[in-house]
């Protein structure tokens, strides 16, 4: 057996081996089962999309969905290589022990980048498989549509991780050279989530157009994008040449990324390995805290220098900030005719979204996960679990009450708003925000993970994480249509008060749930 | 001065320390050793208020870390085998962190902080990211951060693994400093060598049940540490 399959085999196995591997079998079910349920949301997403544009989409331009939903892959891809590639690729922890084995550092790079490759056929599989098949059904093509379909669903990410892998080495490296690394890595995250909405938003636009502007969209991918654009030039015309430049572009992109990569793999992992330090350091005297305000402090440092953390929690109210602002500056008139016909649905509405926008925002859920190998640390020093408790709980505020803010005063200039509405939408974002902060933190107290390798594991594919996102989205929207539902039996300050009412009954049971069972909790994990 | 009386930890039902009853008198330096799995971790995350326990007792200078833990707490120190610390923050903001949850005056912690990171040499990474740290310079932050609230009690878990030698050296003189001063050190170690010689006090774990307990005379005798170990070890 060669080197590098032996390497791929072990990289794969301690990738799938792992969570069965774990002494908690409770664990271990709980993890796998939380991506099976990612895995299913997003085969649900794609099967929607589709089948929508499909349907959609004029006689002879269905097959245009294959394209929309390759290029939305490949920006998924782009976005979740780019978060983990950092573990997989750079710095990872057996790098030592690779690096000393007698193999070549091209087969350790290939072993890597294929076994990064094979996770993110996860997202593939549950994003591209369905499109391809539905999009065969729809168009009625032949065997070599699907034969084809299955070596551009295994090329696909091929690109997309090479540029996240690029994306990811520049970001790691100058990570090590500025004091402030994480806002630049921040920046770009935004950057990268802008241009995911920006396609989404686009995506609704797809439904009104002609058939000629729908085969646009092919002569685009073709020109921006060939790398997925012959490949499924190949597969839908059954163009074995077209197909054939298509595997092409992306096995030339992988040898060349690896070939040039593996001669300067060692040098460029020990770049990225420095980390930052400051020159001419002076010790000054420093003012003294709390130790409430310390472990605040300490939760808001290690919250905006975890990308994938803040990423995954502060991109929804600020894009949600961003998409209000829109919606109150240049679609006034509209809002305004809106308005006048249904002023009574204004405050219930809004107070709904205030309350999603909280939900969307939990940072308290990977909280205590996060606290890794350091958690035994943190249980010996001599603090409250009352206070670790609050300090979690202060950031997720610190987090929500901004973007809540800044909405609360668009609404109130736009939808001239009294000040008693202001001051129920404020109670709405303190009771929603509180609920929120504390279901989190349960959850993740009794859902922990501490001995991770790569922090997106804790922050994007855990339970809590799960339930926290997927479950305010549901119940966020639900609250929506309920209140409007209400305006019909009650007026909307009563409405809201009786969201109010029910979120201040669940912040009680949280918070005396956090201050007994809770700190039980607490104290069992190690 | 720290005492556990009749302390026994079990993980799933399995006993894995059983009564250990011993008393650490100020002043005196005491070496807990055994062979890997034998509960030296387990009996000092204890102490620490890491691990709740179920049986018996754990007093800190005649409080009970079950019944007081804050109390207890902020008059040791504990330091960890792996130092894993929060690589977001650099050596300065990590240390005034504890300062902070020790309420060390913000003088004194001045003080205390360029004394020490002169002593261990990282006066000069103070300002870099923990992330930028080796092994060893995680190590000697951990125990700068132990040493600026000035702990009664000093509890260490296989304290010298990473450190260079000149660390280890001054590592051994502010433990007997500590204890001249009326404090107390329990830690736990594999270098016999070094129990051998700075400890005033020795106890041998073996599979959770303390075998061998006494002063270092008491407990080696006319022989080495390493040939009671391995005698002990070798005795089922």
């Amino acid at each position: 057996m060669n080197n590098l399959w032996l390497l791929i085999k072990v990289q794969i196995q301690s990738l799938l081996l792992r969570q069965s591997a774990k002494k908690n079998r409770k664990k271990a079910l709980t993890g796998i089962t939380t991506l099976l349920l990612l895995g299913g949301i997003f085969m649900y997403m794609a099967v929607t999309y589709v089948t929508t544009m499909v349907f959609a989409f004029p006689e002879g331009t269905q097959h245009v969905a294959l394209y929309v939903m390759g290029m939305m892959t490949a920006f998924m891809l782009l976005i979740f290589g780019y978060q983990s590639a950092g573990g997989h690729l750079f710095g990872f922890k057996d790098y030592d022990l690779l690096m000393s084995l007698p193999v070549k550092k091209s087969e350790v790079l290939l072993s890597k980048f294929l076994s990064f490759l094979f996770l993110e056929y996860f997202y593939g599989f549950f994003l591209l498989a369905p499109s391809i098949i539905i999009v065969g059904i729809a168009c009625h093509y032949n065997f070599l549509y699907y034969l084809l379909g299955i070596i551009a669903w295994m090329l696909a990410p091929v690109v997309p991780m090479v540029i996240a892998s690029l994306l990811a080495y520049c970001s790691m490296y100058l990570a090590g050279k500025f004091k402030y690394k994480n806002l630049m890595n921040n920046l770009f995250y935004i950057l990268l989530m802008t241009v995911m909405f920006v396609l989404i938003f686009y995506y609704q636009s797809l439904m009104n157009k002609t058939a000629g502007e729908l085969l646009g969209i092919i002569t685009a991918i073709n020109t921006y994008m060939p790398f997925i654009g012959y490949l499924f030039n190949g597969m839908v015309d059954g163009n074995i040449l077209q197909f054939g430049i298509g595997i092409f572009m992306n096995v030339i992109t992988l040898v060349l990324f690896i070939w040039l990569f593996s001669k300067q793999f060692a040098r460029l992992n020990g770049q990225i390995g420095t980390g930052y330090k400051m020159k001419d350091f002076k010790l000054v005297k420093s003012k003294g805290h709390s130790s409430f305000t310390a472990l605040l402090q300490k939760e808001i440092r290690m919250y905006f220098s975890n990308t994938v953390y803040f990423m995954n929690t502060a991109i929804m109210p600020v894009l949600m900030v961003i998409g209000f602002g829109y919606l109150c500056f240049f679609m006034r008139d509209e809002i305004q005719l809106l308005m006048s016909q249904f002023y009574g649905l204004v405050l219930p509405v809004f107070s709904g979204g205030l309350l999603l926008l909280s939900l969307m925002t939990c940072t308290t859920n990977a909280s205590i996960s996060l606290e890794g190998e350091n958690f035994d640390v943190l249980k010996s020093y001599p603090v409250t679990e009352k206070e670790i408790f609050n300090a979690k709980i202060a950031l997720n505020l610190l987090v929500i009450l901004p973007c809540a803010l800044i909405s609360i005063v668009l609404a109130f200039i736009t939808f001239n708003m009294s000040i008693t509405d202001v001051l129920l939408c404020i109670l709405t974002v303190l009771t929603s925000s509180y609920f929120i902060s504390a279901f989190g933190l349960a959850l993740n107290l009794n859902y922990y993970r501490l001995d991770w390798d790569n922090a997106a594991v804790v922050v994007k594919q855990s339970m809590p994480v799960f339930i926290t996102i997927m479950g305010g989205m549901v119940v966020g929207g639900g609250v929506i249509f309920a209140n409007m539902f209400l305006t019909q039996y009650l007026s909307s300050d009563w409405i809201v008060l009786l969201l109010n009412g029910i979120l201040f009954a669940l912040d009680l049971i949280l918070y005396f749930y956090l201050k007994t069972k809770g700190v039980k909790q607490f104290h069992k994990i190690h | 001065m720290l005492e556990l009386l009749h302390y026994s930890k079990s993980y799933d039902g399995k006993l894995t320390v059983k009564d250990v009853n011993l008393k650490v008198e100020s002043g005196e330096i005491y070496g807990f050793i055994g062979h890997n799995g034998a509960g030296k971790t387990t009996t000092i995350k204890s102490i620490a208020g890491i691990l709740d326990f179920e049986e018996g007792d754990i007093l800190i200078y005649g409080k009970s870390i079950k019944k007081d833990p804050l109390a207890c707490k902020s008059i040791m120190a504990y330091i960890p085998d792996n130092p894993n610390l929060y690589d977001g923050l650099s050596g300065i903001k990590y240390l005034n962190f504890i300062a902070d949850i020790y309420k060390v005056d913000t003088n004194r912690r001045m003080e205390l902080i360029d004394k020490y990171s002169k002593l261990f040499e990282l006066d000069k990474n103070l300002g870099d990211s923990i992330s930028s740290y080796s092994h060893g310079m995680k190590q000697k932050l951990v125990i700068i951060a132990a040493l600026i609230h000035e702990p009664k009690l000093l509890l260490l878990d296989e304290p010298f693994v990473g450190l260079d030698p000149k660390a280890s050296h001054i590592l051994k003189q502010i433990m007997r400093e500590i204890c001249d001063a009326g404090g107390c050190i329990f830690f736990s170690t594999h270098v016999l060598e070094v129990a051998e010689k700075l400890c005033d006090h020795i106890c041998i774990i073996k599979k959770g049940e303390i075998v061998k307990d006494g002063t270092v005379e008491e407990v080696v005798g006319d022989t080495s540490l390493e040939d009671v170990f391995l005698e002990l070890a070798d005795h089922e």
